[in-house]
């Protein structure tokens, strides 16, 4: 693990601007090493500018946190202020978690509720109602990828509501069980082995899936990421099994 | 006069001798037990104890040389009774004693009795089994352990392992959430019964549960007893104080009973209720006496989530013989209500120095099971209450509490979310140096159904201190106010005196008013 977190922090100091899959990876280990040279190398990246417009709400309020000396919360709250419709399934992962996390720290919670709805548009969105069954999992419309970027969308999400609100927490946390089973029934998580692991092993931390079940999933598909494996995903799922060892779980 | 037997085990009686007074009887009496002398009684409800399984007792009321009331009774058979201190409970206020009272509770036979005698227990969480009656004697002190992280923490929800469905143990605010082990705890038990003159003492005091009292430290906080799913239960005579947070709280649980019990908190305790039974059906609760910070009876079922999933309301609720002091609401529905409250009787009771008597707490987005209905307060007496009737449609509580959702005079469309407020009575009440006379705010979309007041008399204070009847938006601190109403569809006032008020005696908007 250590070889693989040094090979990944060579790879993004070589890097002149990271996409923000990668800067969130870099905040994700970050969080879960509490190493200044991760925290300095995603501050860096987050004073460069903004390379992709709302994408990058959440390394923003990441930098708030630890750079509170410079005011940010202008561009946080234009970021914050736009529609939510319209989202493509990699939109939804830049979006959401940061809309949801913008509610509990600056919004005081008033719109929750069009966060989780907006989850709920997704799903729909996603849903067969004739097949009964994922898009992704009978391989149609719907791409492995992008179910990928939703359960990703969506275990950040969770991470960011407060289990107070219990019924929207509750809304994110069964279209996740559910797509998460509809992708592993049909034997979709294997095309996105990085995506998955990422989400399962998180989904495991946060204690919205059963460990027992999941845990040897989550680590197999772990283990399993092909070479070409987006290094900000491949440093997410490091940081979470970092975090899992810590816990001893 | 008559007596009325309300309860009664191998070693405990409870009766209830009506003299007309409310709480306390019109005057003392004298009781004899088998033609000894048994003590004297001020109050309405009244236990006895130390009495001797399957034995046949005859009990005597006397007002001086005169026999006013008797009765006979013969109390049920034990099987066994459990010393704690045979287990090895050392009951000196240091020593853990929760092993030796745990191991006392589940060995204890069917109609057994684990006794707990005179002494100061330290204990974590003890949990209960079916079949068994746990007697605090007279000078018995159950103390919660102060550090939270010794206590067992009831999930809120665990999956099942098919992942079809969930198991739901912890609670908090009206949301299955995990929760620390309250100091007793009962998980589907039935046929229990909890009883004696001792102490449940949560030591909150002495801990930092009160302490940030809003953010969640490892679990939400614990309470004195907790019942989950459980069905048939008594609680006779207990004294409980300092909470961590809520008293009692019975949850899903039927068939219930309080008895004579006295529920005590200082009065800027966080979220002290006295008494919350949650999606419950089946309550006495009769000669209790609360003193609290919060709410003395907080009526409840859940919010969204759990109304909409489960919907099961909290219903067929008495309350007589009751003192309720200091505190926010003498008697709340909510505002918790998703799951609806219906069926609530408040008889022979006084509300003394609380804010509100009777506090109805609602608001958008409780849901369509949401229904607050047959509510009625009867012979209820009041005095120092700030305001003694309040239903609130718009209460501004939860996180989205002060949005223009919920707080809107306009009117919404009426859907899911929307909760409902039926039949609501006063009778026989008499209320003095009040702030308010009454403050009923209904939704403009779903009026408030009915509210009936028929023989209410009602004296504003002087010198009252202005108060915010109602918690909405729209509502200003008042003092010396009539009847505030709006939205209520059918207000129906018989022999209603309102009197020291200034300003307009009954102000309404959008209500229908009959007044005879």
């Amino acid at each position: 693990m250590e070889n693989k977190l040094a090979q990944l922090e060579k790879n993004m100091l070589d890097m002149q601007r990271m996409d923000h899959v990668m800067l969130m990876g870099c905040i994700h280990v970050c969080r879960a090493t509490g190493e200044k040279a991760w925290r300095d190398m995603a501050l860096e990246q987050v004073r460069a500018g903004v390379p992709d417009g709302a994408a990058d709400g959440m390394p923003l309020l990441f930098a708030m946190e630890e750079d509170p000396a410079e005011d940010r919360r202008a561009t946080i709250e234009a970021f914050a202020a736009r529609p939510l419709d319209g989202l493509s399934m990699v939109d939804a992962y830049c979006v959401l978690p940061f809309r949801m996390a913008y509610e509990f720290r600056l919004n005081r919670m008033a719109w929750v509720s069009r966060v989780a709805a907006a989850f709920r548009s997704l799903h729909e969105l996603l849903y067969d109602e004739k097949e009964a069954l994922h898009h992704a999992s009978v391989g149609a419309e719907v791409s492995a990828e992008a179910t990928g970027w939703f359960l990703m969308a969506l275990v950040d999400g969770i991470e960011q509501c407060d289990q107070q609100l219990y019924e929207h927490w509750r809304t994110m946390v069964d279209i996740f069980r559910y797509v998460l089973r509809g992708i592993l029934r049909v034997g979709k998580a294997e095309e996105i082995p990085g995506m998955a692991a990422y989400s399962i092993l998180k989904g495991i931390r946060l204690g919205i899936i059963d460990p027992e079940r999941y845990r040897p999933v989550g680590l197999k598909l772990a283990e399993s990421l092909p070479q070409g494996t987006h290094p900000g995903i491949e440093a997410m799922v490091c940081a979470e099994i970092l975090m899992m060892n810590d816990a001893g779980r | 006069m008559k007596i009325d037997k309300l309860f009664l085990c191998s070693r405990s009686v409870t009766v209830q001798v009506e003299d007309g007074g409310l709480y306390m009887t019109n005057k003392p009496y004298r009781l004899t037990l088998n033609g000894e002398e048994a003590g004297m009684i001020n109050t309405v409800v009244t236990s006895l104890y130390d009495l001797w399984p399957d034995t046949k007792y005859h009990l005597q009321v006397w007002d001086g040389e005169t026999l006013v009331a008797e009765t006979e009774f013969r109390t049920e058979e034990e099987s066994f009774s459990m010393n704690v201190r045979r287990f090895g409970a050392v009951g000196d206020g240091v020593h853990d004693d929760t092993a030796a009272i745990q191991a006392a509770i589940i060995c204890c036979p069917p109609k057994g009795r684990v006794l707990i005698p005179g002494g100061s227990y330290r204990v974590k969480p003890l949990f209960l089994k079916s079949h068994i009656r746990l007697e605090l004697q007279k000078g018995a002190v159950l103390q919660l352990e102060r550090e939270r992280d010794l206590f067992p923490i009831l999930p809120g929800m665990i999956q099942s392992t098919d992942e079809e469905t969930d198991l739901n143990l912890g609670t908090w605010e009206g949301n299955p959430l995990d929760m620390f082990g309250s100091l007793i705890t009962g998980v589907d038990v039935n046929d229990v019964v909890i009883y004696g003159q001792g102490v449940a003492d949560g030591m909150a005091q002495e801990s930092d549960w009160w302490v940030n009292h809003r953010i969640r430290r490892g679990a939400w906080r614990p309470r004195l007893l907790y019942l989950c799913r459980c069905k048939n239960v008594t609680v006779q005579g207990i004294t409980f104080r300092n909470s961590p947070a809520w008293n009692l709280h019975p949850y899903f649980s039927n068939d219930l009973k309080f008895l004579n019990i006295s529920v005590q908190a200082p009065a800027d305790s966080p979220n002290t209720d006295g008494f919350d039974p949650e999606s419950c059906k089946g309550i006495l609760v009769a000669g209790a006496h609360f003193s609290l910070g919060d709410d003395c009876i907080a009526i409840k079922s859940g919010k969204l989530y759990m109304g909409a999933t489960y919907a099961t309301p909290c219903e067929d609720i008495e309350i007589v013989h009751c003192l309720m002091e200091n505190g926010h609401g003498g008697v709340t529905a909510g505002s918790e209500m998703a799951g609806g409250v219906k069926h609530v009787q408040v008889r022979d009771c006084v509300m003394r120095n609380t804010d509100r008597g009777l506090r109805v707490k609602t608001r958008r987005g409780r849901g369509k099971n949401g229904v607050i209905d047959d509510i009625v307060f009867d012979h209820v007496e009041m005095e120092h209450v700030g305001t003694p009737f309040v239903v609130n449609c718009l209460y501004y509580c939860d996180p989205d509490g002060h949005t223009e959702y919920v707080q809107s005079l306009e009117p919404q469309p009426v859907d899911d979310r929307t909760p409902y407020v039926g039949n609501i009575a006063f009778r026989h009440v008499n209320a003095t140096e009040v702030s308010c006379a009454g403050y009923f705010l209904g939704l403009p979309e779903q009026p408030i159904h009915n509210v009936t007041m028929e023989h209410v008399n009602i004296t504003c204070a002087r010198a009252g201190k202005p108060m915010q009847p109602a918690m909405a938006d729209c509502v200003p601190r008042c003092v010396n106010k009539g009847i505030v109403a709006s939205d209520v569809h059918k207000m129906i006032l018989r022999d209603v005196r309102i009197t020291g008020y200034e300003g307009e005696r009954i102000e309404t908007k959008n209500v229908e008013l009959t007044e005879e």
